[in-house]
């Protein structure tokens, strides 16, 4: 099904290009006819899953950009159906949510535009296609989250992610002229074979240079200001950054592989910002109040750990978490009006039960433990090769569902009906994910290679799990926990405004002088 | 120097706080009249007193033309379009990233010590505050006090505020973040006793604001973050206040000649001979619209009566732990309701339970997931394609998904068969509460005599999702909550033979044939629901049937009429039509609310009927045949007028103050510690209603003028009640709102004016004009 899926690619692509190009000027028009365009794309994207299902690999061409086109393997088409599918709903969603924005047309066509780049980063044959649309789909998710210039933390907003994005952009287009230059081959079928033809330092330019790009993408360590700042702009345009832009760090990763994890030493360092942001912004994550920024700060970390699995060459698993996590961040970011306490705590509110949190602890112990040798179970039966790769697999399945089984013990039912389901449920849940793991692989496998020579083993994930209990359990001091919130508060987290000026410049004297009306204006007595 | 005393910091405090708008967390929504506090001073002092403190214009921009409202003008922004300091708004941010934290929970440590000791424990660390004041800045607001009003005297002395200058001090510092001081007000005024942590009081944010500015003094940034300048807003020169002050006078005399000419040309078509059904609901606007077309599609009579049908209740929902108060905030709860399941129906009602108790245990083990710095990366990828899923669903097709969700509801958590009734024991209700209750309710409203068989007590809610200000759009007599449950236990207490008795003895008869039941308009799709069907005796089931199949028919027309204003809903089916508003997570306007309120209209219904109000009247139903002492007209213009005006208030501050006293765009909102908004990253807690509530784009749906308030009573009557209700008096004389009155039918109308002297209305040469709703 070759032409089915060639067919599929082009309309994925052609349909968002589309809604942006008709939009208009009027918001309404332009929000509807590009959700219409992101609609017809994302049809297009699931006839190209199913077209490479049946009939494998397909490439097309484009006949008059001379032999360039779009690559559809397993792991292409499964990422474009993400892109796709969350273009569509964001751009569905906006229709209905920016009915009232002045400029909404603009949002229109930028989002737009943000998912035809995002399709070519992510299904482009060559190395020169998924440059420009890495850049086009910065330079417009610029735009989409940066166009309300009537509110006041935009403008800051925007500075950042240009800064970020400048950097990333410049490495990312260093490192394929190296390559071109170098090595020659552009096409991203052949896994950049040819790229193997690098001389040592030029592969670690060349490997430092991505992986810049990709932190840049993904808002880690030095690039870490941007990201948190964009709950400023609407709250499609977050669903799509979270869901559809960050992921394009990973997706270049993966696909150049083996040149990004060609050396050590970048590999190594790579893995420290990545994990480092996982730990970090996972429990930073915790402290922020307000929901955005909550959701902002766990997209870091999940974007940390996803790179943290590239740079330990399990790319397998960082592309089911790229999908996953797309999916879950864009339903929870579309969803955050939501998070409002209800009036009556009770009766469905959840209510904690009183008393000591052994009881919990003993229940999660239990529970990570059965689920975890449940899903290694099931990967091993389903042949999934690389027994350390499930080991650290079923680690973290013990830590999800440990911290599950926790929540579910402090609130549980008394039904002991409901309880037995819900372990029930735990156990077949962590069943199905061995299942979809192993199933990734098989699928997902041909595609991606086990990762370049610089590749860390996936036994220092664990290193990512211990320090995510370390710190939790550092927290827990009040003067640490104190350090913490300090940092928390104002180190990842953005202030309201941008308070990184040069130092105050002494005000002029006030003038004292007594608001109208508050002189005499019904003052209790004995005043 | 002395420092100033406790006592006297407290006070100025207080009065410096009455330029604070109260603001209620966002579950219980409450409508108020954000300069409340100042109405002594009344309507133009007031607005003066408060524009000049916050920089803002708050009368109606003049239009020459009739052009609409260019967004944005004229009021500031939080982030300063005005000339304030970035010393203060760096002030600011510390100020609010605290608050929120605080108010999140994020300062742990219980609710001991308050924001204040939380603030001073942690304040020693935190990286931004040494960027602004330096180490040594920082390590002095570490050092401050212990004590919050101690810091405040100690930052006082180092500011150099005098004992004169401390009330405007408090007052414009309050004013630089009004959502946060409204919380903090709210908490100290109107919270009812037993709200939980965390208690954010008015003294800890201003020993917190005035510690970080003594602190920035004392490092030589000079008089950083004082006194904001106290400029008038851009072009407000007086004569552009006075052209202003004619023109929202002129439009109020417009309005007030539309509506006494319609009130005087009813189209009495109403069937004769006594009518099937008496629907009472509830005051709000919205109503107006349903009793238009129910009465035209039956020989139905509908009455109007505020929504918790004068039953002051504290509620405790079925196997709850705790209680919300359905009331409007001005009255204390003084029965306590629960909800029980009826008869013989405990073993549902213990399913349902069972079932919400474990969807309630599954949302918790998913946010405990998701919390957990390990434990949520794996949650993701397991839980994504799962809710990825219902994303696409709801957002691709949100009628279908909500049938689904409503089916699933009704199949697995709904409790079956309940009542709501007064609780046992001394906070309930004996039985002479219940005859007194009875009996003012009815007399209150005019209804004494002249029982139809069937008697529906309608409350009022509205379904939305995912929306931060969804109680805004609920029954504000009931505090912000659905009103379903008021009518329930009102009519459970009509319903009683013991009480029935009792009122006969007083001369109120309801015939046996009279049956009282409840039900809930949902003002968004506009579907009356009948509640406690089980409780109908067969002989009334016929009737009950034939009013839900008129109710259909005027739910037709209604939603027609109001789906002409809402954008894109014109089409009916699909995801703009009202069905698909109330359970689309992507609409951001799922009704328009109380847009457009302008007048409260207190009298019989023969005074309205037939005149289509365009959905802009609260209509109170009221006799002053049946209320010789005018027990009933007091307790109407002290409690519902009372919420109408706030009501009317918040709208109108909101239209000409959007980005001050309005919450401002809603795509922007972030949800803060689950009872409030701040906008994007931070900032300032957003008060009053978005702008997508009063807003069309650009133009301003709600017009904002002045509540009109008509009575048909003795002028003399309503004279006297006024002048013995100092609130009547404040809100009358200060010219808040505007009230006529007339004796009978055909008498003139006469026109209170503040001070208390009452002229004859005549209709002047002024221009009519239509009804415009939108």
């Amino acid at each position: 099904m070759h032409t089915l899926a060639d067919l599929g690619g082009l309309v994925a692509l052609a349909g968002p290009l589309a809604g942006a190009a008709m939009a208009g000027r009027d918001t309404r028009t332009a929000l509807r006819r590009a959700a219409r365009g992101a609609a017809v794309g994302a049809v297009g994207a699931v006839i190209a899953l199913a077209g490479v299902a049946m009939g494998g690999t397909a490439r097309s061409a484009l006949p008059h950009l001379g032999g360039t086109g779009l690559l559809l393997d397993h792991f292409t088409v499964a990422v474009l159906v993400l892109v796709a599918l969350v273009g569509a709903v964001v751009l569905s969603f906006a229709r209905r949510y920016l009915q009232d924005d002045p400029r909404g047309a603009v949002f229109a066509r930028s989002a737009s535009i943000v998912v035809a780049g995002m399709v070519l980063v992510t299904a482009a044959g060559d190395i020169v296609l998924m440059t420009v649309g890495w850049v086009l789909a910065g330079a417009a998710f610029v735009v989409t989250a940066g166009y309300r210039t009537d509110l006041p933390q935009v403008a800051g907003a925007r500075r950042s992610m240009l800064r970020s994005f400048a950097v990333g952009d410049l490495a990312l287009v260093g490192a394929v002229t190296v390559i071109v230059w170098h090595a020659g081959d552009v096409n991203l079928g052949n896994r950049l074979a040819a790229s193997t033809r690098l001389p040592g330092h030029l592969g670690l330019v060349v490997a430092a240079l991505v992986g810049a790009a990709a932190l840049s993408r993904c808002g880690q360590g030095p690039f870490r200001t941007w990201l948190p700042k964009t709950v400023a702009a609407p709250t499609p345009a977050s669903a799509l950054l979270h869901a559809g832009v960050v992921n394009g760090g990973g997706i270049l990763l993966l696909r150049l592989d083996p040149v990004a994890t060609s050396s050590l030493p970048v590999t190594i360092l790579l893995f420290a910002v990545a994990g480092g942001s996982a730990v970090a912004a996972g429990v930073a994550a915790g402290r922020r109040p307000d929901a955005k920024g909550g959701l902002a700060l766990s997209t870091m970390a999940q974007m940390g750990f996803m790179l943290a699995e590239v740079a330990v060459g399990a790319p397998v698993a960082a592309t089911t978490h790229l999908i996953g996590h797309g999916f879950y961040k864009a339903s929870l970011f579309l969803g955050s009006g939501a998070r409002v306490t209800p009036p009556v705590a009770g009766a469905g509110a959840g209510v904690r039960r009183p008393g000591s949190s052994l009881p919990a602890a003993a229940a999660a112990v239990i529970a990570s433990l059965a689920a975890a040798a449940t899903s290694a179970a099931v990967m091993r039966w389903a042949g999934m090769a690389g027994g350390s790769l499930v080991a650290v697999i079923a680690l973290f399945v013990a830590f999800a569902a440990g911290a599950a089984a926790w929540g579910w013990w402090e609130h549980r039912p008394a039904s002991r009906g409901a309880n037995a389901l819900a372990a029930v449920t735990l156990l077949a849940g962590s069943a199905a994910y061995g299942a979809v793991a192993a199933g990734a692989a098989a699928w997902f496998g041909p595609a991606l290679p086990a990762g370049g020579h610089g590749a860390l083993a996936p036994g220092w994930l664990v290193a990512v799990a211990v320090g995510g209990v370390v710190l939790s359990a550092l927290e827990r001091d009040p003067r640490l926990s104190r350090r913490l919130a300090g940092a928390g508060l104002a180190g990842l987290a953005p202030s309201g405004r941008a308070i990184e000026r040069p130092p105050l410049r002494p005000a002029r004297q006030p003038s004292g002088r007594l608001i109208p009306g508050l002189a005499g204006a019904g003052a209790p007595a004995g005043r | 120097m002395t420092g100033p005393s406790r006592a006297s910091i407290l006070v100025d405090l207080d009065e410096a706080a009455r330029f604070v708008p109260p603001m209620w967390p966002l579950s219980t929504f409450v409508a108020v009249n954000p300069l409340w506090d100042l109405r002594q001073l009344g309507f133009d002092g007031a607005i003066e007193a408060a524009g000049t403190l916050y920089g803002a214009d708050l009368l109606p921009p003049p239009t020459p033309t009739g052009d609409p409202v260019p967004p944005g003008r004229s009021d500031p922004t939080p982030d300063g379009s005005r000339a304030a300091d970035r010393a203060s708004a760096a002030v600011d941010d510390v100020l609010t990233r605290w608050c929120a934290a605080f108010v999140g929970g994020q300062l742990g440590g219980g609710d001991g010590g308050g924001f204040y000791a939380a603030w001073r424990a942690g304040i020693g660390h935190d990286p931004a505050a040494r960027r602004l004041a330096g180490q040594r800045g920082r390590a002095a607001m570490a050092a401050a006090p212990a004590d919050a009003v101690a810091a405040i005297a100690v930052a006082l002395v180092e500011l150099g505020v005098g004992d004169g200058g401390r009330t405007p001090a408090f007052a414009a510092r309050l004013a630089r973040t009004p959502g946060w001081a409204g919380l903090a007000k709210w908490r100290a005024q109107w919270a009812p006793p037993g709200t939980g942590a965390p208690r954010l009081t008015l003294v800890d944010l201003m020993a917190v604001r005035l510690t970080v500015e003594a602190a920035l003094h004392a490092e030589g940034f000079g008089d950083a973050g004082t006194l904001p300048p106290l400029v008038r807003a851009p072009g407000g020169r007086d004569t552009d206040r006075e052209l202003q002050r004619a023109e929202l006078t002129a439009c109020e005399d417009r309005f007030r000649h539309w509506l006494l000419t319609a009130l005087d040309h009813p189209s009495d078509d109403r069937p004769a001979g006594p009518p099937a059904a008496q629907v009472v609901f509830c005051i709000d606007v919205r109503s107006e619209g349903m009793r238009r077309h129910l009465e035209a599609a039956g020989p139905y009579e509908t009455l109007g009566f505020a929504g918790f049908f004068g039953l002051p209740a504290r509620f405790r929902p079925l196997g709850a732990q705790g209680t919300v108060d359905l009331c409007p905030v001005l009255v204390r709860p003084t029965v306590d309701l629960i909800e029980v399941p009826a008869g013989g129906e405990e073993a549902p009602a213990a399913r349902a339970l069972g079932a919400l108790a474990a969807r309630g245990a599954a949302a918790a083990a998913f946010e405990t997931g998701r919390e957990h710095p390990v434990g949520s990366f794996l949650l993701a990828e397991l839980t994504g394609p799962v809710l990825g899923a219902a994303a696409l669903a709801r957002t691709v097709a949100p009628s279908w998904t909500g049938r689904l969700r409503s089916w699933a509801r009704q199949r697995f958590t709904s409790p079956g068969l309940t009542e709501v009734v007064p609780e046992a024991g001394d906070r309930g209700m004996s039985l002479d509460e219940q005859v007194h209750y009875a009996a003012s309710a009815l007399s209150t409203m005019g209804l004494v005599r002249g029982f139809a068989p069937l008697v529906v007590l309608t409350g009022h809610g509205a379904t939305s999702a995912n929306n931060p200000h969804a109680s805004a759009l609920d029954c504000g007599a009931c505090g912000g909550n659905r009103g379903v449950v008021s009518a329930r236990a009102a009519a459970g207490i009509f319903n009683r033979d013991e009480v029935r008795a009792a009122l006969a003895a007083q001369g109120i008869v309801i015939p046996p044939s009279t049956w009282f039941v409840a039900g809930e308009h949902d003002t968004v799709t506009d579907r009356v629901e009948v509640l406690d069907r089980h409780l109908v005796p067969a002989s009334h089931l016929a009737g009950l049937e034939a009013l839900e199949r008129a109710i259909a028919d005027a739910r037709v027309a209604l939603v027609a009429e109001r789906s002409a204003d809402l954008p894109g809903a014109a089409g009916a089916r699909g995801p703009d039509g009202v069905d698909a508003r109330a359970v689309d997570w992507a609409q951001v306007r799922p009704e328009w609310g109380l847009a457009g309120n302008a007048a409260i209209i207190v009298g019989p219904r023969r005074m309205t009927a037939g005149v289509t109000l365009g959905r802009r009247c609260f209509l109170h139903s009221y006799d002053a045949a049946t209320d010789p002492d005018g027990t009933a007209l007091e307790t109407i213009l002290t409690a519902p007028v009372v919420v109408a005006h706030w009501i009317n208030a918040q709208y109108y501050f909101s239209t000409v103050a959007p980005e001050l006293f309005g919450a401002g765009d809603k795509t922007v909102h972030n949800v803060v510690g689950g009872i409030g908004v701040v906008t994007g990253t931070g900032g300032d807690l957003r008060i009053g209603l978005p702008r997508q509530s009063v807003f069309d784009g650009a133009r301003s749906v709600h017009e904002p003028l002045r509540l009109q308030v008509v009575v048909e009573a003795p002028v003399a009557m309503v004279d006297r009640t006024i002048r013995r209700n100092p609130v009547l008096g404040d809100l009358f004389d200060g010219d808040w709102v505007h009230l006529v009155a007339r004796d009978a039918p055909g008498s003139p109308w006469s026109r209170r004016l503040p001070g208390g002297r009452w002229i004859v209305w005549e209709r002047s040469n002024t221009e009519e004009v239509g009804a415009v709703h939108a």
